[in-house]
């Protein structure tokens, strides 16, 4: 470079003398102007060709040297800068470093694939399936930074380096937890079940979830039942009995009935003086207590004006006896001053 | 064209009072029927479904003896049954004359309530019965004398005992009676439940003679 400007100055100045002497010549051909005006003009003309000859010639060199520089320059930190941001990271060894200097893209690859090894565990496809997206992810991110290198800075090359670097340990950590964390769920999991089919507990899960069920339902069916009983209560005969006056009925069985009661009440065929002395306290013991029966059977109908009180003086012969009447019927008095015309009140001894 | 019309509302009632029954028999079944003193009974449950027993047979404690809890098999040759059973029973046996249910109590009991188309035989009167007087239950009940003088039971009824519940020994008195003349275990069965377990379940029940005062 210095040569040329060198060169340049030298011509330059051969130039100058050469203007020099054609100045000298001219003045000493002054003197001579009578012999001819022409002779200026011509020489005038020759100076202004030369003068822009120089420039121009100036010119075109400066462009030619200004434009090699740059080139130079421009490779030069290509080559360096990379290499260091590289050595600041210190992931790779110097090998590597000669690899970047030619192509920063082959430098990446070896990176990445063994991570794809270390990446894809022994798991199930599902996890498997996963992790492989996981690093395609990456992959793709830095085929994307190889991609637009041309276009890219070298420091925006290292930070992508960095940032994959970055990417690719944060992935080695998050895989190796998660395969950890799975294997331990799978583990508890067998260990859990194993426990529950040695100790049953499985089972005990099993019926107490179907007991919540079932209790569920059944609320829902006593909650409906409830509400449309309500509507139907005036149709329900509360006790659920059938009174029969007789036996009036023609049928084999009526007539079977009628055959058995008079031969039970023949009294030529009864046996009843045989009985032994437990059998006659039994059948006394059964007697008292149909009596007992019959007292908390008795019934009786509201009439119009009845009170509890009426009832148990005409009952018991004493107004204060109502609270037996009351508690007799649970199901029917709520209070003791609210009877109603028709209700059925058992009326215990 | 009349009966065209008239069945599918006749259905339509039939399934509307399906529908209204809250307190089934069992899933499929909400009622049955029977026929008792030649009337036809449904047997239903109490549709109440706050309904309490609060009569006689809500006592808890009777002296034992006599009124001592008694064991699941009094035979083991004899059928026990249920409530379902006696209902089948019911509509196999006694509607068609094969079976007769016996209510074994004394007749008072019977008298005051017991359950559809049942017949009672106080127990008194097989237990203490004589062979001339068991023929002529026996002979009732379908038993046939052969000409050699035995009993040929082939077409006897089956019969279906019970008394008052677990709390009750009028059954048990009354089937040793029935096997004292050789009544065939095969045709006895004994709903040992008895008529407490039927009035449990708010089943329907008959009453020949209503207390009032």
């Amino acid at each position: 470079m210095l040569n040329k400007d060198q060169y340049n100055q030298d011509e330059y100045n051969d130039y100058y003398q050469q203007e020099i002497r054609g100045a000298e010549t001219n003045s000493s051909s002054s003197e001579e102007e009578s012999s001819g005006k022409g002779g200026i003009l011509i020489l005038l003309g020759l100076i202004v060709l030369a003068v822009a000859g120089y420039f121009g010639y100036t010119n075109m060199n400066k462009t030619t040297a200004e434009s090699t520089t740059d080139e130079t320059l421009v490779v030069q930190k290509e080559i360096e800068e990379p290499a260091k941001t590289i050595q600041a990271v210190g992931e790779e060894s110097t090998t590597k470093q000669d690899a970047i200097k030619e192509a920063p893209a082959k430098v990446e690859e070896p990176v990445v694939k063994p991570i794809e090894k270390e990446v894809v565990p022994p798991q199930p496809v599902e996890t498997e399936n996963n992790k492989n997206t996981e690093v395609a992810e990456v992959a793709e991110s830095v085929q994307k930074a190889i991609g637009a290198e041309e276009k890219m800075s070298p420091e925006e090359i290292a930070k992508v380096v960095q940032m994959v670097m970055s990417q690719i340990n944060t992935k080695q950590g998050e895989v190796a937890q998660q395969s950890t964390t799975k294997k331990e769920k799978t583990t508890s999991a067998l260990d859990t079940e194993l426990m529950s089919e040695l100790s049953g507990t499985d089972t005990d899960s099993v019926n107490d979830e179907d007991q919540k069920l079932e209790d569920a339902l059944n609320n829902i069916n006593e909650t409906t039942k409830d509400t449309s009983i309500k509507n139907d209560d005036k149709a329900v005969d509360t006790y659920n009995k059938v009174k029969v006056s007789g036996n009036t009925g023609d049928d084999e069985l009526s007539k079977l009935s009628s055959q058995i009661s008079n031969l039970i009440s023949d009294k030529t065929t009864s046996d009843q003086t045989n009985n032994s002395k437990e059998e006659e306290t039994y059948t006394k013991s059964l007697k008292e207590e149909v009596v007992t029966r019959k007292n908390e059977m008795r019934i009786i109908v509201v009439r119009k004006g009845d009170t509890l009180g009426k009832i148990a003086k005409r009952a018991y012969g004493n107004v204060m006896e109502y609270r037996k009447i009351y508690k007799a019927n649970p199901d029917i008095l709520k209070r003791p001053d609210r009877i109603y015309i028709g209700q059925k009140l058992r009326i215990p001894k | 064209m009349k009966r065209l019309l008239i069945l599918p509302l006749f259905a339509s009632l039939v399934w509307g009072n399906t529908e209204n029954v809250i307190v089934k028999l069992t899933d499929t079944l909400p009622y049955a029927y029977t026929i008792d003193s030649g009337k036809k009974i449904k047997i239903e449950r109490v549709q109440d479904t706050s309904n309490r027993l609060t009569d006689d047979y809500t006592k808890t404690s009777r002296p034992c003896p006599p009124f001592c809890i008694q064991p699941t098999k009094i035979h083991p040759e004899i059928k026990n049954i249920a409530e379902l059973e006696l209902i089948q029973f019911m509509k196999d046996k006694v509607a068609t004359n094969k079976g007769i249910i016996i209510d074994a109590r004394l007749k008072s009991w019977f008298e005051l309530e017991t359950i559809p188309s049942a017949i009672n035989i106080p127990f008194p009167v097989m237990q203490n019965a004589t062979k001339k007087k068991a023929e002529l239950i026996f002979k009732i009940l379908g038993m046939k004398v052969e000409k050699d003088g035995t009993w040929n039971f082939e077409k006897a009824k089956e019969l279906a005992v019970f008394c008052n519940g677990v709390w009750c020994g009028q059954s048990a008195h009354f089937i040793s009676g029935m096997l004292k003349y050789n009544y065939p275990t095969s045709k006895l069965n004994y709903y040992r439940s008895g008529f407490q377990g039927w009035k449990l379940l708010g089943l329907t029940t008959i009453v020949h003679k209503e207390i009032k005062k």
